[in-house]
């Protein structure tokens, strides 16, 4: 009984050092922060200032736009990447020929910097120069150029198909490792019980690679939500805030006054957000129902 | 059962001990950067006499190969002639230097001597990040020889009269010109001096458009930053002046929304690209070097790209455009090398500034980076005097140059040229709000934060537009 | 009427037809922006941003390659990009083993707090535990050191990696150990022998997350480093992107120089990633 339960821990000690020593000190200063009048440019009116960093960021009037664009933005985006990942790695399950050297081409673009792909997308979508015009002008799909960047409700998009691009390989590579990893006399006893492909993907595929799936799909959203490099890089909000979401809108303001303490409050509004999202979606999906051997 | 709440204990000590630490070494720090350079003298002679070799990081914001290796190659120069010193230059990208810069301030780590934008000054100053150079520049040898703009605005109305001190010493002047066409010009008929006035600009922005042929006539800066460069306009129509005696802001009359909409509607009438309402900085230099705009407002600097992109005979830099009253109300403004207050070596970072703006070296430097120098003598200098730089040179020596006035020096200054300001002129260049509430928002939002600024800071003069010529 | 045998034929005809189809579409997808990228990095300055778009260079030149090579200090950021995405890479997987296991296969009164612990790690903004992070590396004497950067990378990317981890454990049925406990295995043995080789997948898709998030972090590597000679691809690419102008034949060439390991790892990560299945099946 004893050994049992001091094994875990031992398996456990190094994510937990790396994570209570390096982030448990940033945490707290963040949630400290959070209720202190904190801005740079006043070194010396730092105090306690209860809630009313929250009460700032709620006040904002633009505040429903642009929460209504975070959750279009993190609901299309994980939604693609999602969807277009999975299609991906079912399709390169089965080998065929050259899978290796498809495989490597097709990963690439998880491996650009965000900025690099932020400035690329700017580019390919750019009104007068962009290839995208281009291409479609010569196809005769268009008769004048279309200025993504520049127009309400296309810039947030020119944002999403970057986002996207770069994310499928993520989600395509996590599936396809948890689709491996399904042993072969899993599909073989559904076969004798004579299944057709459909049932073994629903009854084998499917319950095999959820928890890959939950999990990926828990993170990508918790990540989208909190992305702003690209919105800076492509559109910086554009045209009147209307490619902003909530953390590139709240984190420009807050940083473009050096208030840290506003924009900790916004940390920690996240995160109470997040939590209550993973939450719900853990229960939903009923995640942690874990096995136990032993 | 022992064990495990053991090893939680465990983790959890180390958790509080790093945060411990990590809490007390901020308010260590934040006390020992004092602000004035003069007490930190001693610590630095300590190091000096135990015969050690003076370490001090230089960082520049806006590296690029040219500029980089002319920094280096001053900076192996100083480090030869003072055997006691060892400068290291490092770089840090624009897009990331602010960030970064404000960080190491918070964690107390900045580099010795840094270049600090403009735009900066106020919070870092206000942040105790920099150290006062007043005392320095008393003793410096080259004290007289800086150019009366340099002297008079830029350090003596910017930063002593705002600040109480001087903060940063400038090195190297960037002013405004515009880029025209020369062929474009010739083809609608005008002449190059013609366009050395607003009206002229508009005139020929307008006769130089032609969609069909993918040609506009001004590379319209709608993004980030771009009511500056509305701005520029509209000073000139109101004189210049930003503010009445009591911080109320003058652009919400009829002359000021008159003048937003003559300049904005470079936009609606079509003689800016669509895209244009996004553009920031490299965008718009870009729009003009491709060949699709024919006029550009923009700084010295830019001048390289133009070089490196377009044919030689296509294209000039005129003086900046006169207003109405005949006068060219613009700005010059210069990056300020600043000693952090977190420096250890103050007097020796000191002396790698005094060797950055010495006349010939600055010269030298400002060559490389194109730039007009600090110091008195460009005015003899084939390189300044030629050229498209002259146009710049030209413009800054005008007896009708006026520096226009800053927005103010409230905290909200940042996210009003960052975001507030752009985003109420992108609201109305879509149509979605009128120019008088658009003009109204503006001003209500300079008003409130520059009113309650005065309360709050009696002595800094309200700001205006500063003419020395 | 139809023989059943020909029916299926179609049918697989079109199922092979449809993959093709579905290859093909991501192909395209993928390749055109770095196609553009590559050309773009093959381009004069004078032919990058031009009105009329080229889709093949009209004066074709490597100056940009040679000019990188040169001006920069590119073959260091290459090793420094390497030396920190590998081993932080390696650190990462070894921890998250232990931890996914734990995860997946205990139950203990920490794990629901533990989880979420490490997903609110992952809500924190980056920009707010900046300046904390770098105090505790001035604490540490690491300012300005790779081995700052293996560190913080392993914390960054560890929590994700722990519980994808523990999903990819949980995604093998507990049974395969059961039967090897009874056959007298001991645990470690069993996790060593048995468990771990299934999840070979795993753990190279882990391992490549942590990789790349390591290879492509700018902000953090920009924050730490100072030195130039320390910096890594991104930090020094992004040099290129300056005040008024972006040097796009430089930075393109030196991204497509930087794509190469990556492509190589993929391409290996694939053929380990295959073979897992097998050595799983074999064993199992």
């Amino acid at each position: 009984m004893k050994k049992k339960n001091l094994e875990p821990h031992a398996f456990m000690l190094p994510s937990y050092i790396l994570l209570f020593g390096f982030m448990g000190y940033p945490l707290i200063n963040c949630i400290r922060l959070a209720f202190t009048n904190y801005k740079i440019m006043k070194p010396d009116e730092v105090y306690f200032a209860g809630l009313n960093n929250f009460k700032g960021i709620l006040s904002d009037p633009d505040l429903l736009m642009i929460l209504g664009n975070s959750v279009k933005f993190v609901v299309i985006t994980v939604f693609l990447q999602f969807v277009l990942g999975l299609i991906l790695a079912l399709t390169l399950k089965k080998p065929f020929r050259f899978r290796g050297v498809y495989q490597g081409i097709v990963f690439l673009p998880w491996a650009f910097s965000g900025f690099i792909i932020g400035l690329t997308f700017q580019w390919l979508f750019n009104g007068e120069y962009g290839p995208i015009n281009d291409l479609l002008l010569k196809a005769h799909l268009i008769t004048e150029k279309i200025s993504f960047t520049g127009t309400p409700g296309l810039s947030l998009f020119t944002v999403i198909a970057a986002l996207t691009w770069a994310g499928i390989p993520f989600f395509a590579i996590m599936i396809l490792a948890a689709l491996q990893s399904i042993p072969n006399e899993l599909y073989e006893a559904a076969k004798i019980d004579g299944g057709n492909a459909l049932d073994m993907f629903k009854h084998v595929t499917i319950p095999c690679i959820k928890p890959t799936i939950v999990i990926t799909i828990l993170l990508r959203t918790i990540w989208v939500f909190n992305n702003a490099d690209l919105i800076y890089v492509m559109t910086r909000g554009g045209p009147a805030n209307t490619s902003h979401t909530l953390s590139s809108y709240m984190f420009m303001k807050a940083y473009s006054t050096l208030d840290f303490g506003q924009a900790s409050a916004l940390g920690v509004l996240f995160m109470f957000v997040l939590v209550l999202y993973v939450l719900i979606f853990l229960k939903i999906t009923r995640f942690n129902e874990a096995g136990d051997v032993g | 059962m022992k064990r495990k709440s053991f090893l939680i204990a465990v983790a959890l000590v180390v958790a509080v001990g790093l945060a411990f630490t990590g809490c007390s070494s901020k308010g260590g720090d934040s006390k020992k950067a004092g602000q004035e350079g003069a007490s930190k003298s001693t610590e630095s002679t300590g190091a000096k006499d135990s015969g050690k070799q003076v370490e001090l990081r230089f960082m520049d914001v806006i590296p690029n190969p040219d500029r980089d290796a002319k920094f280096q190659e001053v900076i192996e120069r100083f480090n030869k002639e003072n055997p006691g010193i060892k400068v290291t230059l490092e770089t840090v990208p624009w897009d990331q230097a602010h960030q970064k810069l404000v960080t190491l301030g918070s964690a107390s780590s900045m580099p010795d001597v840094f270049v600090m934008h403009q735009q900066w000054n106020s919070e870092f100053i206000n942040a105790k990040w920099v150290v006062k150079l007043d005392d320095y520049l008393e003793k410096f040898e080259h004290k007289d020889d800086f150019i009366p703009y340099v002297s008079s605005v830029l350090m003596d109305y910017d930063h002593k009269q705002t600040y109480g001190g001087i903060y940063g010493i400038p090195d190297g002047l960037t002013t405004h010109g515009m880029f025209v066409r020369t062929d474009w010009v010739k083809e609608i008929g005008m002449e190059l001096k013609d366009l050395e006035t607003w009206d002229g600009i508009f005139e020929a922005a307008a006769k130089m458009t032609d969609p069909s042929k993918n040609r506009y006539g001004f590379s319209y800066r709608g993004g980030r930053a771009g009511g500056e460069q509305l701005g520029m306009y509209v000073y000139s129509e109101l004189g210049g002046h930003l503010y009445d005696k009591d911080g109320n802001c003058l652009l919400n009359t009829p002359e000021g929304i008159e003048a937003f909409k003559r300049y904005t509607d470079l936009y609606k009438k079509g003689y800016a690209p669509k895209d244009s309402i996004n553009w920031g900085y490299a965008e718009m230099v870009q729009g003009f070097t491709s060949g699709l705009t024919g006029i550009l407002n923009q700084t010295t600097e830019v001048v390289a790209e133009c070089n490196k992109t377009m044919d030689k005979d296509t294209w000039t830099v005129l003086p900046f455009p006169r207003g109405k009253d005949g006068k060219i109300y613009s700005k010059a403004d210069s990056f300020y090398l600043s000693i952090a207050a977190n420096s250890k070596n103050p007097d020796e970072a000191w002396k790698l500034i005094g060797y950055m703006v010495k006349p010939e070296v600055n010269r030298e430097i400002c060559k490389v980076n194109l730039y007009i120098p600090v110091m008195k003598g460009a005015e003899n200098d084939p390189d300044f005097t030629e050229g498209p730089m002259s146009g710049f040179l030209r413009s800054m020596n005008d007896p009708g140059f006026v520096r226009n006035p800053y927005y103010g020096y409230f905290p909200e200054v940042g996210e009003f040229t960052e975001s507030f300001q752009d985003s109420e002129i992108q609201k109305y260049l879509l149509g979605k709000q009128s120019i008088e509430e658009t003009v109204k928002n503006i001003s209500d939002y300079l008003t409130k934060y520059q009113q309650k600024f005065m309360k709050e800071n009696p002595q800094v003069p309200i700001p205006d537009c500063v003419a020395i010529n | 009427m139809m023989n059943p045998s020909y029916k299926k034929k179609i049918s697989k005809g079109l199922m092979v037809f449809g993959r093709v189809l579905i290859l093909l579409f991501f192909l395209i997808i993928v390749v055109a922006p770095i196609y553009w990228l590559f050309i773009t990095s093959l381009k004069l300055p004078k032919d990058i941003a031009t009105l009329d778009l080229q889709y093949w260079p009209k004066n074709p030149t490597l100056d940009n390659y040679v000019a990188l090579w040169k001006s920069t200090q590119f073959p260091a950021y290459l090793k420094n990009s390497l030396l920190v995405s590998v081993i932080s890479g390696v650190i990462v997987v070894i921890v998250s083993i232990g931890g996914g296991y734990a995860l997946a296969r205990y139950r203990f009164r920490m794990k629901k707090i533990t989880l979420i612990g490490f997903l609110v790690s992952q809500m924190i903004p980056i920009t707010l535990i900046l300046v904390p992070v770098f105090l505790i590396f001035s604490r540490l004497g690491l300012n300005d050191t790779l081995t700052s950067l293996v560190v913080l990378y392993v914390i960054l990317n560890t929590p994700f990696c722990v519980i994808t981890m523990q999903s990819f454990f949980m995604n093998i049925p507990t049974s395969i150990e059961e039967a090897a406990t009874i056959d007298g295995c001991g645990r470690m043995d069993v996790l060593i022998r048995i468990v771990l080789p299934v999840m070979l997948p795993g753990i190279i898709a882990v391992f490549i997350f942590a990789f790349i998030g390591a290879w492509n972090d700018l902000l953090t590597g920009v924050m730490l480093i100072n030195t130039e000679a320390k910096k890594t691809i991104p930090v020094g690419l992004s040099a290129y992107v300056g005040q008024f102008s972006i040097d796009w034949g430089e930075m393109t060439a030196g991204g497509m120089l930087a794509l190469i390991p990556s492509a190589i790892l993929f391409a290996i990560a694939q053929k380990f990633i295959v073979e897992g299945l097998t050595a799983g099946a074999v064993k199992g």
